[in-house]
């Protein structure tokens, strides 16, 4: 299975969107998102500010980026396969954070 | 506490297309996504470009980024946890628990999804109601004539 792209995240980690993923996780569901891929890899490679954990999985992690001039955020929901290296399982507009991600890097100077 | 800023308000989002909705039959747009574990429902078609505008950590509203009319709901940690909370949303995703679908082939599963979708469409939102406020009193109204 081919790979819509590969990157590396400010982590260090390298981050995959297999094709598979990307028609079956973010166009069957939004269609009008064909076109964005650049945009997807480019939230992950350079989030605004921070890289989260999600709400109910450990093993999720999320980006945020704004588009410029625009009241709304791409997210980026990843999955971890290994220390290191995760997959993208879906992307989407949204204009805030979700309650209950918990920030997880830059790492916090009090952990 | 890192924190990403909020940069729509909830007030902010309009309900000129939700009050059209009430008053004719809604065809709802249905999507389960079993990987991220999140439904959405909509009252346009899915090439409609939205936001997600999140009320809790389940339950967001969809809106069109230009007029900031809200056309749709999104759940997540759907079946995680979602489900646990909501009995009657339980009761209608099941197939397990369906009394009236006599499934013996692949035709009568389709039909049974089907007929499913409407009913867990409106168990959900119905489910949404008091914390969505005004939107999820005018969604139950929408899709009641579904």
């Amino acid at each position: 299975m081919s790979n819509v792209f590969e990157t590396v995240d400010p982590r260090g980690w390298t981050v995959t969107c297999s094709e598979w993923a990307w028609n079956h996780h973010v166009l069957s569901a939004r269609p009008w998102m064909a076109g964005w891929e650049d945009e997807v890899k480019a939230t992950i490679e350079a989030p605004h500010m921070f890289i989260f954990q999600d709400a109910d999985w450990e093993d999720r992690h999320i980006y945020y980026r704004q588009v410029s001039g625009k009241n709304w955020y791409i997210k980026v929901v990843v999955q971890v396969k290994e220390e290191g290296l995760a997959e993208m399982i879906t992307a989407f507009r949204t204009d805030s954070m979700k309650s209950g991600e918990k920030w997880i890097w830059p790492i916090s100077s009090d952990s | 506490m890192a924190d990403i800023e909020r940069l729509v308000a909830t007030k902010k989002l309009k309900m000129t297309r939700l009050n059209e909705a009430q008053e004719k039959r809604v065809v709802s747009y249905f999507h389960y996504d079993p990987m991220f574990d999140a439904l959405m429902i909509m009252f346009v078609p899915p090439e409609t470009e939205t936001v997600v505008h999140y009320i809790d950590h389940h339950v967001a509203l969809l809106y069109e980024p230009d007029t900031r009319e809200i056309v749709g709901i999104q759940v997540e940690a759907f079946e995680r946890s979602f489900l646990s909370e909501h009995d009657q949303v339980r009761r209608v995703w099941r197939l397990s628990d369906a009394t009236d679908d006599k499934i013996e082939d692949l035709g009568d599963m389709i039909l049974a999804i089907e007929r499913r979708k409407p009913e867990v469409a409106r168990e959900v939102i119905k489910a949404s109601r008091d914390l969505l406020g005004i939107p999820g009193e005018k969604m139950v109204a929408a899709f009641a004539s579904d």
